[in-house]
């Protein structure tokens, strides 16, 4: 991802819109990407991709230069997701239904262990949906995004032991999934 | 290390190639010697890191950025940090202190008015003691005066009115 110019952040604060579209070119596909991830839903990751922009145009004047401009993003995309979230309280509902839905296909129909894209975004999902939001912002930062940890620790304002912690754990659960068959096999 | 520490350190910074070279060495070592570990690894890498790669990346549709754009163009600006708020910041941009030097900052001005509190506590504590050593001076003073009333052999005080009506 390509660092933009503080001249151009400076225009987007100002209110230039094809700056602030620059900024927009640069960081949908993170935003989108953590978003649906999140949610597992399309329509939800647009309207928290929306509202993340929208979040980010209101408060880029606010924007003081100290920090690493990326990083605001990431924090600001994650507490977006977080909030949504929390908004439609459809977390747990989305979970089961995950968990649900998995179980009944693995069981049903063994021709779709095959390793194919569909398959695997089912098992991405049905593993992401198993955890925590903690944690599982966590592993789409690091296993999808590819986030150091420093920068998962910088993003969600946490010490990098925390991170680490929350990694682990999340690992764990998965494993002990995989173990009691929760999960399909690729 | 031991092969639980191995397997905990596994989840994290091996699996995420975060080890340092000298650590994944010693790490790689102990793989190479014992089983359980060595399958545990494999197992971890297989199911829980390998559904992960090569992720679909999803593309976010055009309609998002005009509904972003249009959201923009029916409030064109920015909002504008309020006074305070630029205040604040420019302070802080002036007074680049890290976190332990505002905490510090904190403690010490806890100090001072705990302190401050204190002393006119012990202020008000000595001034309540000297007024009631006044009062017991006053009526020790009054108790004294109307003992020195001399009371004469008769019953009487001595006092002209007294031989005016007698």
């Amino acid at each position: 991802m390509k660092e933009l110019s503080k001249e151009i952040l400076v225009r987007a604060a100002g209110g230039d819109v094809s700056s602030f579209e620059s900024i927009y070119k640069t960081y949908s596909g993170f935003v989108y990407n953590v978003a649906i991830r999140m949610t597992s839903n399309q329509h939800n990751a647009e309207e928290i991709a929306q509202e993340v922009f929208l979040t980010i145009y209101r408060k880029l004047k606010s924007f003081s230069f100290e920090s690493s401009f990326k990083t605001w993003v990431y924090r600001i995309t994650v507490n977006g997701a977080i909030n949504y979230l929390k908004k439609i309280s459809a977390e747990r509902h989305k979970i089961n239904q995950s968990k649900n839905e998995l179980k009944q296909r693995v069981g049903s129909n063994q021709v779709e262990k095959m390793m194919n894209q569909e398959y695997r975004e089912k098992i991405i999902s049905s593993m992401l949906a198993s955890l925590n939001t903690d944690q599982r912002i966590c592993i789409i930062l690091r296993n999808l995004k590819g986030l150091s940890y420093e920068e998962i620790a910088k993003t969600l304002k946490v010490n990098i032991n925390t991170v680490r912690s929350r990694l682990k754990r999340a690992r764990e659960t998965l494993l002990a999934l995989k173990k009691e068959g929760d999960l399909g096999e690729l | 290390m031991n092969c639980k520490k191995i397997q905990n350190l596994l989840l994290t910074d091996y699996l995420d190639g975060q080890l340092e070279e000298e650590k994944k060495k010693s790490f790689d070592n102990h793989l190479s010697s014992c089983f359980n570990c060595r399958e545990f690894a494999s197992v971890a890498q297989n199911n829980i890191m390998q559904p992960f790669i090569n992720a679909e990346k999803f593309i976010p549709s055009d309609q998002i950025w005009q509904r972003i754009k249009k959201a923009i163009e029916e409030k064109p600006e920015p909002v504008r940090s309020g006074f305070l708020t630029s205040f604040w910041n420019s302070l802080k941009e002036s007074f680049l202190f890290p976190r332990p030097a505002y905490a510090l900052a904190g403690i010490l001005l806890i100090f001072v008015v705990a302190m401050s509190v204190n002393r006119m506590s012990l202020e008000r504590q000595q001034k309540t003691i000297h007024e009631s050593e006044k009062e017991i001076e006053y009526i020790t003073y009054l108790a004294e005066a109307t003992l020195d009333v001399s009371v004469d052999q008769n019953g009487g005080y001595g006092t002209a009115i007294e031989y005016y009506f007698l």
